[in-house]
């Protein structure tokens, strides 16, 4: 090669990059071809050498799409003023590099809040991952059912997840398995910020590794598999299952090593009081069932829309006045041999999923009773210190209940959840409905881990304010077969809040019931079957959204 | 799921090669990983992951160009062929590429990375950078030009062996 050949190979290659960087960016907003991109087609066309430049330059493109390099404009007035070049006091400007990503974590630790705003109003950019398994019981907030379906791209983006749960695979090579209700910025293919809720996330021993914010802490995960938690009083939790987690508290306090089967709490701020906590294995999600999740459409007439919404046959239950001589015991010999409706989660009745359901009345109390058809029967092993209000996820009774007998039937009241869903700020005449203690939502339920028979109440709509509830005596009991069980309850009216006007004959006020299955680990909602529904309201709204929907109690 | 998660920034790059217009990049990526799971039983554990993802890609913008009308299509059917083939010969250096390019952009003048972020995170095109920071359109092509060309140069270094670049 001669020295002109020599010196002719870079300045053609000045020349084609200069022509393909203008046609990048032309390409933003040409409607046809620009000049520079004829000419960029017509030397990738017929020139190998000028094919090996573009396609290295668009792998730049590629991957500068997928990087993030920087937040905000100032400095780039004095860049094109000066045209400084690549290169120039390297060094200098490493360090501060490494100093803006110290300032960076600094503010996403100890600021908490400032990091979320920051991070919340990051656009969706390149792709870091994908969705590789989603379990989700309701659809997203908003209505967005193909946000969290199985395959999305995810960029760097705020995952939402409501209830259920999601598998991302990062393109860093990590796994998170996210269990709702969670909310995490993900931030490139090996960090993300976990603003409230549980991840566990598995990072392959790779040398990379992975990072996961949270208000109190920053924890790195590198050949190691972890569960985190960020509570409401914005604690971190981390549980290690495998290998080793570096945890760093956010206010220069000395990073922790933690060994596999070990937990930790971390304070947030500079609050002391970072404390051990016992190892416990089923305290996160850590695999998704393979079965994927279905995507929800609220389509009257489609599967997903029964699913969300059920297919109710009944709109009134009748509720005998009993002697009071019933035995808690998961038997039901003293009541009516008939059920007071019977439902099943198809159409045409097949399937294992089904319920018969009962209601008695006395002067102490409500007496609720069923049958149920489930081949997961008795699993839900979700830890209701944490998570009552989602409890009904491993499989429960939701029962809605309204004992305000000056409302009568159909109940009044919407919840937060319906205005929330439909983008409408709630009037305060509504907040007011919504609030009154006397429309109650129970969850019965059996706790596996503990074998213990339960029930939360929550007084006024919505779930989130359920409390465990005491007074009461109840019992499930497995059926014979394993494909179901049998509940039985007695709830005095003082645990329902109506012990000075407890439900009297004759008076009409309204139920509902929501039977939630969950699938084989207890934790995963699966489906459910809703019953006893006002049929005048429309289908599309759920009954925790609504107390117009339950349907018509008759106190006999 | 695996492989496919391995794979992403290779078909990524793929893609972006083949594809000139980026808005039509990410539409096309997801529809081939769409593809991919959707197919996941026809790939035979042990064969070449790349060859069997690539082929779908391949045929994934081959697809979308159909639809396009004909002054939206940069390249031939032919170029696209060629560009792919050559694509092959590079595409285990996609992740060290990357690596290198991560790297490089930590040794990038603070301005310069904030002109990348403008152009990339939010995707602004080149106008609309020009009205925000108040100066010509052509000293932001300028600018981004010269950065592409550094980078590229920053990476053919670190590749080579040169460490510090």
């Amino acid at each position: 090669m001669s020295d002109q050949q020599r010196q002719s190979i870079p300045s053609r290659r000045t020349r084609f990059l200069e022509s393909l960087s203008q046609a990048i960016d032309d390409a933003d907003h040409a409607t046809g071809r620009s000049p520079c991109q004829r000419e960029i087609a017509e030397s990738v066309s017929s020139d190998p050498e000028a094919r090996r430049w573009y396609i290295e330059a668009m792998l730049l493109e590629a991957d500068l799409a997928g990087a993030h390099v920087g937040t905000g404009i100032g400095d780039v007035v004095d860049l094109l003023g000066n045209g400084s070049t690549v290169g120039a006091s390297r060094w200098r400007w490493s360090r501060l590099a490494a100093a803006v990503l110290m300032l960076a974590t600094l503010t996403a630790t100890v600021g908490g809040l400032v990091g979320w705003q920051a991070a919340a109003n990051v656009e969706r950019a390149a792709s870091l991952g994908q969705i590789s398994n989603a379990r989700l019981a309701r659809p997203p907030a908003g209505g967005n059912a193909e946000s969290l379906t199985i395959g999305r791209l995810i960029g760097r983006e705020r995952l939402v997840i409501d209830s259920g749960a999601v598998e991302v695979t990062l393109c860093g090579g990590g796994v998170l398995v996210a269990e709702g209700p969670t909310d995490i910025d993900l931030l490139t293919d090996r960090s993300a910020f976990l603003r409230r809720g549980n991840v566990v996330v598995r990072q392959p021993d790779s040398g990379r590794t992975l990072f996961v914010e949270t208000p109190a802490a920053v924890v790195e995960i590198n050949g190691s598999e972890c569960g985190i938690t960020v509570t409401a009083a914005l604690t971190t939790d981390v549980q290690n299952y495998s290998g080793t987690v570096f945890v760093a508290p956010g206010t220069g306090r000395f990073p922790l090593r933690l060994d596999d089967q070990t937990a930790v709490r971390i304070a947030p701020g500079d609050a002391p009081g970072d404390e051990t906590l016992a190892f416990d294995a089923g305290r996160f999600l850590r695999r998704l069932p393979a079965a994927p999740g279905a995507a929800r459409r609220a389509t009257p007439g489609t599967d997903g829309f029964s699913r969300s919404f059920g297919r109710p046959q009944v709109g009134a239950v009748s509720i005998p006045r009993t002697n009071g001589l019933i035995t808690v015991d998961g038997k039901l010999d003293e009541w009516p041999g008939e059920p007071a409706f019977r439902a099943t989660r198809t159409a045409d009745g097949s399937g294992p999923d089904w319920l018969e359901g009962w209601m008695l009345y006395d002067a102490e109390g409500l007496y609720v009773a069923a049958r149920v058809g489930d081949p997961h029967p008795l699993r839900n092993s979700v830890d209701p210190a944490q998570r009552l209000g989602t409890i009904w996820h491993g499989g429960a009774l939701q029962l809605f209940l309204s004992l305000d007998r000056g409302l009568g039937w159909p109940a009044e009241g919407k919840a937060f959840a319906y205005f929330n869903c439909r983008h409408i700020k709630p009037p305060l005449a509504e907040e007011v409905k919504a609030a009154n203690p006397r429309l109650l939502t129970l969850f019965l339920w059996h706790h596996a881990p503990s074998k213990t028979d339960r029930l939360a109440v929550a007084a006024g709509l919505g779930s989130e304010a359920a409390e465990v509830a005491d007074g009461y005596a109840g019992c499930f009991v497995p059926a014979a077969d394993g494909d179901g069980y049998t509940l039985e309850y007695r709830i005095p009216w003082k645990t329902l809040r109506a012990a000075d006007d407890p439900p009297q004959p004759g008076d009409r006020l309204a139920t509902c019931w929501e039977l939630h299955y969950s699938d084989s680990t207890g934790r995963l909602w699966r489906d459910q079957i809703i019953d006893v529904r006002n049929p005048d309201e429309p289908a599309a709204i759920y009954p925790f959204e609504s107390a117009a929907t339950w349907g018509r109690a008759e106190f006999q | 799921m695996r492989n496919l998660t391995a794979h992403q920034p290779r078909l990524r790059g793929l893609i972006r090669c083949l594809l000139f217009d980026p808005g039509a990049v990410e539409d096309v990526w997801q529809d081939t990983n769409v593809l991919l799971i959707k197919k996941a039983d026809e790939f035979t554990p042990g064969t070449d992951f790349w060859a069997w993802s690539s082929c779908i890609a391949r045929y994934q913008v081959l697809t979308h160009c159909k639809k396009l009308k004909r002054s939206r299509v940069l390249f031939s059917t032919d170029t696209l062929e060629a560009l792919a083939a050559d694509f092959n010969h590079v595409s285990d250096r996609v992740d060290p590429r990357r690596d290198a390019l991560e790297a490089c952009l930590a040794l990038l003048p603070l301005p310069q990375r904030q002109l990348l972020e403008l152009r990339y995170g939010p995707k602004i095109s080149v106008t609309e950078i020009a009205d925000r920071v108040k100066r010509p359109m052509g000293s932001v092509r300028q600018s981004l030009y010269r950065i592409r060309a550094a980078l590229l140069a920053c990476i053919e270094r670190r590749l080579a062996g040169e460490v510090g670049s």
